[in-house]
């Protein structure tokens, strides 16, 4: 008993972080699904990411954790504000910009490392975060934050309502790639939003996924000694293929209906030839 | 019907494995790294279990958290493990996890080895510039023997510290190993007496206690910042002195992607030699003795030319 209680104590903080995570990220995902900007996260979290190790050149890294966190969220902010004025474009286009500051973001990190390795711990610590360090401390931060988000969102909206997704969305990311990393929060936004794709009740089945998707795959991960996150991500894409699997058998499938299936499908299988973390 | 039945078995098997309660009468080790599982084995015999957190294949640098990991720290009585800043990506995070009082810093059951050697490359300045050295020297203090009979030696202390009872057989395992290591240590020395002030390429620097204790030279570092790629101006002054000197190989361990190294190989005809970096690296090297020899074997065959 004692072994089971163990394990429990071990997964329940990981748990309660990711259901936290979930919270602003399935309505955030939903959008960015909507918005045919797939890749806006990577784009956000390699940008906090750069934001710190440029920071890092001129700061200490170990001593000043609120100036560097503030920075991270003022680059994503940047980032975000400037895709927020290309939003009119045409989603290939923002694609393409979005992967092009992916890639100087990514290779902006190399050229500063080299001038200072020592910003790498950093680095890899904002990129790969790990479900399973979480603590009761960083619960707590992550309440506040999502609080936060909540809260921008809110009042935000009322004045512009896209500016305030872009906002929420550049702080939210910010925040959960450094406890869960950034293929976790990939998946945490794009798959129970295509999963709910087919769903008469959207939210309800996301929820679903999200919430089942992390469950699972904790315990998985327990049950056969491997690394959480990436357990949780191929959990989260099996359980939302039964949801859609289960929501499309019954239905009349018209001709626009599989054009759509097709699409939502390859879209799919996108994700799940991302390798694991 | 029949995944039911798979499953049915699965679940069967965790609870086996949740429940099996383990003996009591032993010491709980969690060790870091394989080379101090082989250590602490070595000393104290049927009387540890020990786990060690990383293979022979992976980077102790970084790694990934697993529940189990948690677990295993959580029911160690003695932690030993590198230190000098090897783990601070993840043991400071699996100490605060685990909760476990008899490992954390304080106590005698949290044993840093490379704690008890003088250890190289410690920075004069504490100047970012100076590329990715750790404030705290380098960390690989395992590939000097003499080192390692110190760790020992230390070792062999602490755990009578924890299990005073247990004084005896701690001192007389001791001294068998160090007997047996001390001529050990005589017989590799003879052995690597044609490669004294030897040059040698290096990828990374992994091997500068090696180099340390058996006077090689380190004549380049191949890739001197771990993770960026060296630039053009880099190679090319590896290239021109590589020329002009008699560099005998150039050495990558066994965990490395050794592709920089065949670049450099191809241009320079020099042999890349491979060499196991700690115990496990395949199937030779299953103790420190057979590390030892594995290592010595391999310098030897290119070195001697």
């Amino acid at each position: 008993m004692n072994e089971l209680l163990l394990y429990v104590e071990i997964l329940l903080p990981a748990l309660i972080a990711g259901l936290l995570i979930l919270l602003t990220h399935i309505p955030l995902g939903a959008k960015v699904l909507a918005k045919g900007i797939i890749f806006f996260d990577l784009a956000i979290a390699q940008l906090a990411a750069f934001g710190v190790v440029l920071s890092a050149l001129w700061l200490d890294i170990a001593q000043e954790q609120w100036l560097i966190q503030s920075i991270a969220v003022c680059t994503a902010l940047l980032g975000a504000c400037f895709l927020y004025y290309l939003r009119t474009f045409s989603v290939k286009h923002q694609e393409a910009v979005i992967g092009i500051i992916f890639l100087l973001s990514s290779t902006g990190v190399l050229l500063v490392l080299t001038k200072d390795p020592q910003a790498h711990d950093t680095f890899q610590q904002l990129m790969l975060g790990q479900i399973l360090w979480v603590g009761y401390q960083d619960i707590a931060y992550l309440m506040v934050f999502t609080t936060l988000i909540a809260f921008f969102w809110v009042v935000l909206k009322r004045w512009n309502e896209e500016m305030a997704f872009y906002v929420a969305f550049a702080l939210a990311v910010t925040m959960s790639t450094q406890f869960i990393g950034v293929y976790l929060v990939f998946a945490s936004l794009i798959i129970p939003a295509l999963g709910s794709q087919k769903a008469s009740n959207k939210w309800f089945t996301a929820s679903c996924i999200g919430v089942f998707g992390y469950l699972v795959g904790l315990l998985v991960s327990a049950l056969f000694d491997l690394p959480s996150g990436a357990l949780i991500s191929w959990c989260m894409v099996l359980i939302s293929g039964v949801f859609l699997v289960l929501n499309s058998s019954g239905s009349i499938v018209s001709v626009r209906d599989e054009g759509e299936r097709r699409r939502s499908h390859s879209n799919s299988h996108c994700i799940e030839k991302r390798p694991p973390e | 019907m029949h995944i039911n039945s798979k499953l049915y078995r699965v679940l069967i098997g965790l609870v086996i494995g949740l429940f099996s309660v383990k003996s009591h009468a032993v010491l709980n080790v969690f060790a870091c790294e394989p080379e101090w599982k082989a250590l602490i084995e070595i000393l104290g015999k049927e009387r540890v279990d020990v786990v060690s957190a990383t293979n022979a294949f992976q980077d102790p640098h970084y790694i990934e958290a697993r529940p189990s990991l948690i677990v295993k720290l959580r029911r160690a009585d003695f932690l030993i493990c590198t230190g000098a800043d090897l783990e601070i990506g993840w043991l400071p995070l699996l100490l605060k996890k685990s909760g476990n009082q008899k490992v954390l810093a304080t106590q005698p059951g949290h044993f840093m080895a490379s704690d008890f050697v003088k250890r190289l490359e410690i920075p004069h300045r504490h100047d970012r510039s100076d590329g990715d050295v750790h404030a705290a020297g380098n960390p690989h203090v395992h590939l000097d023997p003499q080192r390692l009979l110190l760790v020992a030696t230390e070792l062999k202390n602490r755990l009578i510290q924890v299990e005073p009872e247990h004084e005896r057989f701690y001192e007389n395992n001791y001294r068998a190993f160090k007997t047996r290591w001390l001529s050990n240590m005589d017989r590799w020395k003879q052995q690597a007496e044609p490669l004294l002030g030897k040059e040698f390429i290096v990828y990374h620097r992994n091997w500068s206690y090696l180099f340390d204790w058996l006077s090689l030279k380190e004549l380049a570092d191949l890739e001197p910042k771990p993770g960026v790629p060296p630039n053009s101006r880099y190679l090319t002054a590896l290239l021109s002195k590589t020329d002009s000197t008699q560099a005998k190989g150039i050495l990558v361990s066994n965990y490395q992607n050794p592709k920089a190294a065949h670049w450099l190989s191809e241009r320079t005809a020099l042999p890349v030699i491979t060499l196991p970096f700690t115990v496990g690296a395949n199937d030779d090297v299953q103790t420190l003795e057979g590390l030892f020899d594995a290592i010595i074997d391999q310098l030897l065959i290119n070195g001697e030319k």
